[in-house]
């Protein structure tokens, strides 16, 4: 009935929470938008859009008024915002010609949308499109949340934002992710109806449960995160039309390609000779200890008429060449995916030859939809030329510290150390790298999974204890340590050769997506080595590979190892991608977060036992008064001794030793005291003002003596036998 | 004495949502190796955790601070018709200081209810009041007894839910309790002394007393004047009669007929038990019989403490229930009726309230008209009941004052019409 008088009112003050939820939402869209002052502006609008809503719930009682007055809001807000002439002047009011215009500044922010590679720039139709989807969100949410008190419910809308994150695999904030969860916690606790005396749900309450379920989900979820079924689902493959098109980037990460969208194609090639061993599409230097990022200079472009190499390659004519023709299909990208030996290319459109980085660009041109082809010496190096480089460190200061600078927080001084103890037998530069390689491949070191521990500033040093990774680990702790021992050295980005599929072409996908490092050799250029176990990358490149030149590289003095796979695409260790990965860690390390859940999860066992045990004690409640100890007495006699309930007390007694006179028994004198005060002490209680002066405790006691003496007197045995004979001594004894 | 407590906890669809769906979308971010997923999963599952852990605390925390729960119904018995109130009071056992905080929180969020039975409601919602204080929580609402007999009240149930509306619990604090009724009673006191005065007045015909077995007593409506004690009245101021002592002890015996329909058996019941109550209140010993009351051998009652005896008179028609048929109802009355002949006191009082009779009953009351002090009700279903208007004829034939009655007259009318006016054609 009071739910009648409080239900009326929908909850205004849970608004804003519903308004901090969606504006958390953003942070699902991380990997796609770069953050920056239009943040300012999205609060600022939202801002208003919350106050003119609950305002209207403070004032209405009408479900959906508000909700529509928020509607019109959002667009009244919108259209100063957004909505620009056709001269770009700025539109102030919802005339025709503005609300035309907003719509138009949306229509725009789709096509920005599909035609911007993620990290998008947000520009003002982009941000109009962005506010647009908030605005839709935050007015349903709200609704349900607070018109219908639906909270629950409302985190199918909430949870929108994050579906990116969730589908595409981006890497979010997952400190963000549980302040949303937070919020909408808090929002099932505002919007729940009151009970008791309260007016209105409790903050301080609500803020505790929310506070209690972000840290039960922060404790928990780690531990279910890579563990057992990680990945079991397969992916949908969708159809070509509607494929999400693969944008390998390196802001966007590349395990999303490795995962998310495996499957999709990237691209198909028909080679007329030998597949080339990887495709490439950006090499970079910049690496600040737990990310690879573009450089920002890249040396200068020229045309691509020529051989496209960064050293000069002499006889090219005379080279063994193989043409490959390509056709891309779900790749948006400004860098052409090429082989990494020299080679010429024949492509549509502006392109051009960046030398330092040995890349093709484009700044006007995509990849999406591109044809071309080019012809590479695949067979380009040969490992007796790059072992007869010997020490090939003469180009190495030309370079630039770029490619052999090791960031500040990294552990230099440990890299150096291990590389010199894993090269220490190697004489050349080559045998360096190999060593390394080999070093990296051992499935006995390392093992390869997608799933990877978050890491500090210092990823390398964190992929080196903890042993596990994928290739961009692999690759960055090869190129750690080669630029420890002073061997300049890049991270290369692109694609597996993919697999043949009908009528010769090759198919590469997504999936396909790898790193791998790439060192220099002076004579010769950048050298691929392949240090990623085989699950991933394919065999190790022809001249990198000690198996093939076994007798060479024994001078070397690299151990090989014996169970390492030479097959493509052999999972390095059955276990190395079970889930077991943190039980199976390395004794020395000790899985926290585990150990944590567990400890906390028996602390919560043996306090709801606990409870339990006392709960089934305490749900008695007694409370033992002078009656309850001459009920309980009553109920101890033996039936025929059982006093009526109309005597009183002192009547009782009477009643009681005439019952066993009549047997012929007869209590002993202090017996009979303790039973005459017991009663006193009853009628005390019963009647007099001030109750009785006897304790209770006492009483108890009393009670228990009597029933024995009792019992005694009229010789029952333990078992409640009569015993005349010992009733009969027993009382000649009393007499 | 003890008391156990029972929790209901009872997870809400929400919940229910909750907990499925957060079991599906963790599963899901696990299968597609999804961490949003994960976390947003663990998340719903956690809400319900923590619901659970915050109803645990909260309905065990109540359990400790308020472990007294007691409920008092004023007045006890209640009676049919007259407003009745009932209040449940949980209180704390502890007179701390230091918890007075978080027992003021409990009570605060806490809703208390009861469950009371129609009857006892008289089929009205009821509006409770709710007081809290750091001390005790208690509930107090109104009770408007519509049926003689005992019913439900109780057990009182405390709700209590944690913010996220996930759980909630219903804790049964103290007993559940069936509550007396007593049947409605309508005040024939004005006419009772006429009854008891009128038969004095029939003794007194035959007999004249000796001083020596005069009493005095106050007197009363209907008293025979010349048997004012004058000098007495003077002494004391207010009129005293002198009372034959075994006439002013004359007991009654009221023979009650049970009805088959619910509505004629509380009126017949009523009608009895105002009859009895009245004749108590002036002073003599009665017994109800009928029904089956006659099961037991019934004394008189009220010839030590009438007050006692209302109580005791009033508990005994609490019990009444219609016979399951109108021979079962005969077989009672004739056994009620002999019980009353057997040890039928000289003078006594005799008032029936009967359904129109069998000829085996009409028989059967016959030689007890004979004293003279027999009045009879016959409850007729209408103005127009042959039946019961024979069967008043019959009765008036032996010697009964009898008049017929549907369940709609006023029993003091009727009562005042049957005494005062003597025989009543």
């Amino acid at each position: 009935m009071n739910d009648l008088i409080r239900g009326t009112r929908a909850p205004w003050y849970a608004t804003p929470v519903v308004a901090v939820a969606v504006l958390l939402g953003f942070n699902g869209l991380t990997t796609m938008i770069l953050w920056g002052p239009w943040l300012v502006t999205a609060v600022v609008l939202m801002a208003v859009v919350t106050v003119a809503i609950s305002v209207t719930r403070m004032v209405t009682r009408s479900r959906l008024l508000p909700s529509l007055i928020g509607a019109v809001v959002a667009v009244l807000v919108s259209i100063p915002a957004f909505a620009r002439g056709p001269q770009g002047q700025v539109r102030y009011f919802p005339t025709p010609s503005g609300l035309r215009d907003l719509a138009r500044a949306a229509r725009d922010g789709i096509h920005v949308a599909a035609t911007t590679v993620a990290p998008a720039e947000i520009t003002r139709p982009l941000l109009a499109l962005i506010m647009a989807g908030a605005f839709a969100i935050f007015l349903v949410a709200e609704h349900l949340a607070v018109s219908w008190r639906a909270a629950a419910v409302s985190g199918i809308v909430l949870i929108v934002p994050w579906m990116p994150a969730i589908t595409l695999q981006n890497r979010v904030s997952v400190r963000m992710l549980l302040a949303a969860i937070a919020c909408w916690v808090v929002l099932l606790a505002l919007t729940k109806r009151p009970t008791g005396a309260a007016a209105r749900p409790s903050t301080l309450g609500a803020v505790t449960a929310a506070a209690a379920t972000i840290a039960l989900v922060a404790l928990v979820t780690p531990s279910a995160l890579g563990g057992n079924g990680w990945g079991l689902i397969p992916r949908f493959t969708t159809p070509n039309g509607l494929d999400a098109t693969t944008r390998l980037n390196l802001a966007l990460d590349l395990r999303n390609s490795l995962t998310a969208n495996s499957s999709s194609p990237v691209m198909i090639y028909v080679s007329t000779g030998k597949k080339p061993d990887v495709f490439r599409l950006y090499t970079v230097a910049n690496f600040n200890g737990s990310q690879w990022s573009l450089d920002e200079t890249d040396g200068g472009h020229i045309p691509i008429t020529s051989v496209l190499w960064s050293n000069p390659v002499p006889d090219w004519n005379s080279h063994q060449l193989d043409r490959v023709d390509v056709s891309i299909q779900g790749l948006i990208s400004d860098h052409l995916p090429l082989p990494t030996v020299p080679r010429t290319i024949d492509v549509p459109g502006s392109w051009m030859y960046s030398p330092s980085q040995d890349v093709v660009t484009s700044s006007k041109d995509k990849t999406n939809g591109l044809d071309y082809s080019f012809s590479a010496d695949l067979n380009y190096f040969q490992a007796d030329t790059l072992r007869g480089l010997g020490s090939a460190s003469s180009d190495d200061a030309r370079l630039g510290q770029n490619y052999v600078n090791i960031p500040a927080d990294a552990a230099g001084k440990r890299f150096a150390s291990l590389a010199n103890e894993i090269t220490a037998k190697a004489t050349t530069r080559y045998d360096q790298a190999l060593a390394l390689q080999e070093y990296f491949r051992d499935p006995a070191n390392f093992t390869y999974t997608t799933s990877v521990d978050p890491s500090g500033s210092d990823s390398v040093s964190v992929f080196l204890d903890k042993r596990h990774g994928y290739c961009v680990q692999f690759a960055s702790g090869m190129i750690m340590l080669a630029r420890s021992i002073g061997i300049p050295a890049r991270l290369a980005i692109g694609f597996l050769p993919g697999k043949p599929s009908d009528g010769g072409a090759s198919v590469i996908r997504g999936g396909d997506a790898h790193a791998w490092p790439e060192l220099y050799f002076a004579g010769a250029g950048w050298v691929r080595f392949e240090p990623t176990p085989a699950i991933q990358t394919g065999a190790r490149p022809r001249y990198a590979d000690p198996l093939a030149s076994a007798v060479d590289t024994g001078a070397g003095g690299i151990t090989i190892p014996t169970a390492a796979p030479s097959g493509a695409h052999r999972p390095v260790d059955p276990g190395g991608n079970s889930p077991s990965i943190v039980v199976g860690a390395p004794a020395g390390s000790v899985p926290w977060p585990l150990v944590i859940t567990l400890i906390v999860l028996a602390a919560i066992v043996l306090g709801g036992v606990s409870w339990w045990l006392e709960r089934k004690r305490a749900d008695e409640w007694h409370e033992i008064t002078p009656e309850t100890v001459w009920a309980t007495l009553r109920q101890g006699l033996p039936p025929d001794a059982v006093w009526p309930l109309s005597l009183t007390p002192a009547e009782s007694v009477d009643h009681v030793m005439s019952a066993l006179a009549a047997e012929g028994a007869y209590l002993p004198r202090d017996i009979v005291t303790k039973f005459t005060e017991m009663s006193d002490a009853v009628a005390d209680y019963r009647y007099a003002p001030t109750g009785t002066s006897l304790e209770v405790d006492k009483i108890t006691e009393w009670a228990g003596d009597i029933v024995a003496a009792v019992a005694q007197a009229r010789g029952l045995d333990s078992r409640g036998r009569p015993v005349r004979g010992a009733a009969q001594a027993g009382s000649q004894r009393g007499a | 004495m003890a008391t156990r407590a029972k929790s209901d906890t009872v997870l809400t669809s929400r919940g229910i949502g909750l907990s499925a769906s957060g079991v599906v979308v963790g599963g899901l971010g696990v299968g597609f190796s999804a961490p949003p997923l994960v976390y947003i999963g663990v998340a719903m599952v956690s809400v319900v955790a923590v619901s659970g852990l915050w109803m645990l605390l909260a309905v065990n925390s109540f359990l400790a601070e308020f472990p007294y729960a007691r409920r008092d119904v004023t007045p006890r018995p209640l009676t049919v018709g007259v407003p009745g109130r009932v209040t449940v009071s949980i209180s704390s056992a502890s007179k701390r200081r230091s918890g007075a905080k978080v027992r003021r929180a409990l009570t605060e969020a806490l809703d208390i209810r009861e469950q009371a039975s129609a009857e006892l409601t008289g089929g009205l919602g009821t509006k409770a009041t709710v007081s809290r204080t750091p001390e005790k929580l208690s509930l107090s609402y109104a009770l408007l007894p519509a049926r003689r007999g005992r019913w439900p009240l109780g057990p009182a149930l405390v709700h209590s839910s944690e913010p996220l509306g996930i759980l909630w619990a219903d804790t049964s604090v103290g007993p559940a309790e069936l509550i007396p009724v007593w049947p409605a009673i309508v005040d024939l006191s004005a006419t009772a002394g006429a009854l008891m005065g009128h038969s004095d007045r029939v003794v007194l015909g035959a007999r004249s007393p000796s001083p020596d077995d005069a009493s005095l007593r106050e007197y009363r409506e209907g008293d025979d004047l010349r048997r004012v004690h004058w000098p007495s009245s003077a002494r004391t101021g207010t009129m005293q009669v002198r009372s034959d002592e075994r006439a002013g002890r004359r007991p009654a015996t009221i023979l009650l007929d049970t009805p088959l329909a619910a509505d004629a058996l509380e009126w017949s019941i009523s009608a009895a038990a105002s009859i009895a109550v009245s004749v108590l209140g002036s002073g003599h010993p009665v017994r109800l019989l009928g029904g089956t009351l006659t099961n037991e051998r019934r004394r008189h009652l009220g010839k030590q403490h009438p007050e006692e005896a209302r109580v005791e008179l009033l508990n005994q028609t609490i019990d009444l229930v219609s016979p399951v048929s109108r021979f079962a109802a005969n077989a009672h009355l004739l056994r009620a009726i002999n019980h009353a002949g057997d040890d039928l006191v000289q003078g006594e009082i005799l008032v029936g309230v009967f359904e129109p009779l069998d000829a085996a009953c009409l028989e059967a009351l016959a030689p007890l008209g004979q004293t003279g002090h027999a009045w009879a009700i016959i409850r007729a279903n209408s103005d127009g009941d042959d039946n019961a208007a024979h069967c008043a004829t019959a009765l008036r034939r032996s010697g009964w004052r009898a008049t017929t009655a549907t369940s709609s007259a006023d029993l003091a009318e009727i009562w005042a019409i049957l005494l005062t006016a003597g025989d009543i054609e």
